[in-house]
């Protein structure tokens, strides 16, 4: 049966091409032709085939041997150049004597003449990229292939389509306008083969990366055309027929220059070119049949042709299953059992090779590992002519054993009968098999083994019971809000979990007897605080996560609280689709121990967190009182208790300063319950120690007879010591059995905490009404030196009228009695009233310059800047008269400006002006300097003189009030100007000081604070 | 009191200080018609009519008022007030006689309107020459202003 298939096909080509390459004809010499005759010559652009070149001068191998021929028959050549299809008409229509290069169809045929010599043979090739394999045109089914549109390559008889459609191929067809587009589509892998001419293709294949195909199509040869039945056209194809025979016979001719000039180097050598060597050699071994189908695929366009190529279709196809089948196929002879074929499968499969099993027995190979299946295969096939599924081992060449699952039957070949056997490689699903075996053995060992608690259950139903909750309206992206408003469909969908299994672990997780116990009853497992975690489980599975995991509190099946870290694992689906379980792996890791753990230390964190707020707030200058409630409401919210209260010891006695009753309702009910807890603070108070007391009814230290049963159960009391004294004591109570005596780190740390923050209270309240005590009497001090100034006020106001009055009349009636009385009065009396006058004025004076000072006490001081050396400079010009100008020497330097006020500050500078204006009176040039320096960061202003200046050790007197350095009658004045001076300096937070020596002058300084 | 028209109020409680003014008036000629008024009500009574001054004959209006600002029983604001608020006596003349600068009072009468003030000096010679100025001043304004009324 065994058909050599590529051989075939390329013998096939090779006849096609070898038949119509056949020159028919050879004639005698051509018949002379009179010169002179003008031949019209169609020209079009076909290069290099022919084309105008770029002096508008035809060329080309066509152009050359038309111009070879005319030169030979004495043509007077003249080219009618169009398009290709203008040529085509013109022959028909005769306005045309030769057409070179037309390629001879039968319809063309009856439409024109032509020459009968072959100048060249063209055909069509298919191009592939580099990579591809196309071997034959069988090779094309469910390809792409791109083609010049509107051609014959492509529709024309015989051309791909045509071809395609006999041969039963689909393929697509891409029709592109030009050759060129055609390569680059196939360089684009936008087609998987393209159909060009085959000059176009050689020539430009390469530069596409393009590599040929070994099929070619409409071999079509390129002769002269002529119009038929035109006078000239026997005459014309016969001096072209013998010109083109002479010119084929010499090798050096014309015509194989041009050829190589136009056509390449290598020529259009058909038999060369296109069929391999071997196909030589093998047609002789080819049989009639093949032949004859190649014979006919060369006639074409028949009958016989079509059916033939269906058949060979039809052996092609099995040909093709048996190479191409990846199981192993072998044909044996029944008679003797030798190996007639093998397929690749078999070769594949058994590493042998056609040759060293072909001929063989299978016996001689040893390919049955079991003899025995041999002999159970040769059984079946005598009993029913075939075997189906037989397993078996069988030794490949290399000694390996595979499992083969084999089928065979009896055909009939040639008349002899023949086993044919298929037999595929099963062992890679053995292993697999075994392996999941295994695995699944594993995995049951791991699962019973396990010291993690795991379930095994099928959630199956319940997902088919979501699904209808789904029809019936339940919204899939809320299913969590619902379950959790629908809290009878969670507890519903318990039941559609089922408990396929569960492991020896959880089985003592859970405290069940066996294994079935904790299946038939996990619904106890859940407490009434499991079905949050179970309703998130369930939205979970809903939403096809595969893995998730949360936190649960759950409860044994004897009843014990635990909490329990649960993680699910969604495995795959198991089964086929239809009958699909959905099984979850379910992890339960009692994390009791852990969780008690987290939540001590959740509440240590909590407590240390009050107890840092509280010692916060209580050093934030609370009362007492502040203290008091701050205490008991943190103290009885951390510990849970139902009452707190807070008492302070003052003077051995209990007093309430806080109370809370929590949950308990206040009331006569609540105060005796006070009542109940005081009568334990005693012990607390007197004891200076905490007391505990889990049941205060059995507690021998009650010793309050109506202690109510049904009222106070277990008592918490802390001393609030600070020092060696009992501050207070918090009380706290509940009305359950508590033991208090648990949490004693807190509660005992809590109260060191408030007995510090407790006596600090009170510390601050005493010091806060010391406080305001102080307030208080620096008010009244105040009032009172208010009101002794208002006093001080009227005292001077009343002095400026009520003292000057007398000293006028004094004046004023010693006046008149000079005046009037001058007559009588002897010179002694007039002494005497003069000094009178002289003593009331200076009393006068006395009391304004008084008045002044107390004036620069009162005057308020508003500050601005003051330019000084301008102040200084107009104040002087206001003082000094014209007599005095001619005596005085004033300088007045540039000085800082001063912040202060300008009127006090005028005083100032007129009493120290008239005070140097004065002391210099004596000087014959009295020298006045105005000025000042920087001295440690503050502006010093001066005024110096040159006048009589002061004895240093009586400078601490200078400024005092009525205090005068010289005598009365050399130079006058109260005394009060340079305590004027120094008052307004001191209220601008100044200082003045003087240097001096007797008889040198002196130097008075202000310095002020900076502006 | 004569029948020649007052020509100055003096209003003064102090003795001493009504006689040493009036002398100097009259002594530098300034006027002789001058009428003393004790304290404040005194003055008002005999202002507007009233009290013992009640159902006095209708006076001309004196030239000038001196005034002492230390008054008993009615003080010389008051007084002061009363004499530039009445549309019967808002344009006599009055000069407040005090015995201090204190800037509260001389602030006080400026804004009730009068028309200067005499700080009273010790020195009897000083006020004596100031009051004569300041009368005659005041009186010869006076008699310019009856004319051309």
């Amino acid at each position: 049966m065994r058909i050599p298939h590529r051989t075939m096909r390329r013998a096939i080509l090779f006849l096609c091409l070898a038949a119509m390459a056949a020159d028919p004809t050879s004639r005698g010499a051509p018949p002379t032709t009179p010169p002179g005759r003008t031949v019209r010559v169609g020209l079009y652009e076909n290069p290099p085939k022919i084309f105008v070149d770029e002096h508008g001068d035809p060329d080309g191998f066509w152009a050359v041997l038309v111009q070879h021929i005319a030169r030979q028959a004495g043509w007077r050549v003249q080219w009618v150049h169009g398009t290709w299809k203008q040529c085509l008409t013109r022959l028909a229509n005769k306005e045309i004597d030769v057409l070179p290069d037309t390629g001879w169809t039968p319809e063309r045929a009856r439409q024109f003449a032509f020459c009968t010599e072959t100048p060249v043979v063209s055909w069509c090739r298919l191009y592939t990229s580099r990579e591809a394999n196309v071997e034959s045109i069988l090779d094309l089914n469910g390809k792409t292939i791109a083609g010049l549109a509107n051609s014959f390559d492509l529709e024309g008889p015989q051309g791909l389509k045509d071809l395609a459609r006999s041969f039963g191929l689909t393929c697509r067809f891409l029709e592109m306008p030009s050759y060129d587009a055609i390569f680059r589509a196939v360089r684009k892998k936008t087609a998987d083969a393209g159909l060009a001419d085959g000059d176009f293709g050689r020539l430009n294949a390469r530069r596409y990366g393009l590599k040929s195909t070994p099929v070619i199509i409409q071999p079509t040869r390129m002769l002269f055309a002529f119009p038929k039945d035109a006078p000239m056209t026997p005459r014309l194809i016969a001096e072209v027929d013998s010109n083109l025979a002479r010119l084929k016979r010499d090798k050096r001719s014309i015509y194989y220059q041009a050829k190589k000039t136009f056509l390449g180097p290598r020529g259009i050598s058909i038999v060369k070119e296109v069929v391999p060597h071997w196909a030589k050699t093998l047609l002789a071994v080819l049989g009639g049949a093949l032949f004859f189908v190649g014979a006919v695929a060369f006639v074409s366009r028949t009958q016989v042709r079509r059916r033939t190529a269906a058949l060979r279709l039809s052996e092609e196809r099995f040909r093709l299953a048996f190479m191409t089948n990846p199981d192993a196929i072998n044909l044996n002879r029944l008679a003797d059992g030798l190996f007639v074929d093998v397929n690749d499968g078999f070769t594949n499969i058994t590493g042998y090779t056609r040759e060293e099993v072909i001929g063989k027995t299978s016996r001689e190979i040893s390919i049955w590992a079991n003899i025995e299946d041999r002999e159970r295969m040769m059984q079946g096939l005598q009993n029913s002519g075939k075997v189906a599924n037989l397993e078996a081992p069988f030794r490949l060449k290399d000694g390996r054993i595979a499992t083969g699952l084999l089928s065979a039957s009896l055909i009939t070949l040639n008349g002899e009968t023949h086993i044919i056997s298929i037999t595929r490689d099963i062992s890679e699903l053995k292993r697999t098999q075994q392996a999941l075996r295994a695995s699944e053995a594993r995995f049951r060992r791991l699962f019973e083994e396990s010291p993690v608690a795991l379930w095994e259950e099928d959630c199956t139903v319940l997902l088919a019971h979501l699904d209808e909750l789904y029809r019936s309206g339940v919204p899939k992206t809320d299913l969590n809000a619902w379950l959790e408003a629908h809290p009878e469909a969670l507890a519903a969908c318990t039941r559609h979990v089922r408990i396929v299994n569960v492991n020896a672990a959880a089985v003592a997780q859970f405290q069940a007897k066996n294994k079935e116990e904790l299946r038939r009853s996990w619904e106890r497992t859940f407490s009434e605080n499991s079905f949050e975690a179970f309703r998130e489980a369930v939205v979970a599975v809903a939403e096809g996560r595969t893995s998730f995991g949360m936190e649960a509190e759950m409860q044994t099946l004897r009843g014990r609280r635990i909490d329990v870290s649960v993680h699910f694992s969604l495995a795959p689906k198991r089964g086929s689709d239809l009958d699909s379980t959905h099984t979850i792996i379910v992890a339960t890791v009692d994390v009791t121990p852990i969780k008690r753990a987290e939540r001590a230390l959740k509440q240590s964190l909590y407590e240390l967190r009050e107890l840092h707020e509280l010692s916060a707030r209580i050093r934030a200058n609370l009362s007492p009182e502040v203290v008091a409630k701050e205490t008991i409401a943190l103290a009885g919210k951390a510990v849970g208790a139902d009452i707190a209260l807070f008492f302070a010891c003052r003077d051995d006695r209990l007093e309430l300063l806080a109370s809370e009753t929590g949950t308990v309702p206040l009331g006569p009910e609540a105060m005796r319950h006070r009542e109940v807890v005081r009568c334990l603070c005693g012990p607390v108070a007197s004891a200076r120690e905490p007391v505990y007391s889990k049941d205060i009814r059995t507690d021998p230290r009650c010793r309050l007879d109506e202690c109510n049963p049904e009222g106070i159960r277990s008592f918490a009391g802390l001393p609030l010591i600070a020092g060696d004294r009992v501050l207070g004591l918090v009380a706290l109570a509940s009305v359950a059995e508590r033991d208090f005596e648990r949490e004693r780190v807190f509660l005992e740390t809590l109260g060191n905490e408030v007995a510090i923050g407790f006596q600090n209270a009170q510390i601050l309240e005493r010091l806060r009404k010391h406080q305001a005590e102080l307030e208080r009497r620096v008010r009244e001090r105040t009032a009172e030196l208010e009101a002794v100034n208002r006093e001080l006020e009227a005292f001077s106001y009343s002095v400026s009228h009520d003292l000057r009055g007398p000293l006028r009349a004094i004046d004023g009636f010693s006046r008149i009695l000079a005046e009037e009385y001058e007559q009588k009065l002897d010179d002694e009396a007039h002494r005497l009233i003069d000094v009178v006058r002289d003593n009331t004025r200076r009393m006068a004076q006395l009391i304004d310059d008084l008045l002044a000072f107390s004036r620069v006490s009162r005057h308020p001081i508003e500050r601005r800047v003051i330019d000084m050396s301008a102040l200084a400079r107009a104040v002087y010009a206001e003082l000094i008269d014209d007599v005095q100008r001619t005596r005085v020497r004033l300088t007045v330097q540039e000085m800082p400006p001063a912040r202060a006020d300008s009127s006090l500050m005028r005083q100032v500078f007129a009493n120290l002006i008239a005070n140097a204006l004065k002391f210099t009176a004596r000087e014959e040039t009295a020298r006045i300097e105005i000025g000042s320096k920087i001295e440690n960061g503050e502006t010093v202003y001066y005024i110096s003189d040159n006048g009589v200046g002061f004895d240093m050790q009586y400078s601490d007197k200078l400024f005092q009030v009525f205090q005068r350095l010289h005598p009365q009658e050399e130079f006058g004045g109260t005394g009060i100007g340079l305590s004027i001076v120094e008052r307004i300096v001191v209220r601008h937070g100044g200082r003045v000081w003087a240097e001096s020596e007797l008889g040198r002058g002196a130097t008075f300084y202000l310095a002020l604070p900076n502006a | 009191m004569n029948a020649q028209p007052t020509q100055i109020v003096l209003i003064e409680d102090s003795p001493a200080d009504a006689e040493l003014t009036v002398r100097a008036l009259k002594k530098h000629r300034v006027a002789n018609e001058i009428l003393l008024l004790k304290d404040g009500e005194e003055a008002l009574e005999y202002f507007f009519a009233t009290g013992s001054y009640a159902g006095r004959p209708p006076l001309p209006l004196p030239k000038l008022v001196l005034l002492d600002l230390k008054l008993p029983k009615v003080d010389g604001l008051e007084v002061l007030r009363r004499l530039k608020t009445d549309p019967g006596t808002r344009r006599i003349p009055v000069v407040i006689l005090t015995a201090s600068r204190e800037e509260r009072d001389l602030a006080e009468s400026y804004e009730l309107g009068v028309n200067s003030y005499l700080v009273k000096p010790v020195n009897s010679g000083q006020f004596a020459e100031t009051a004569r100025t300041l009368g005659l001043y005041w009186l010869l304004l006076n008699q310019i202003a009856d004319k051309e009324v």
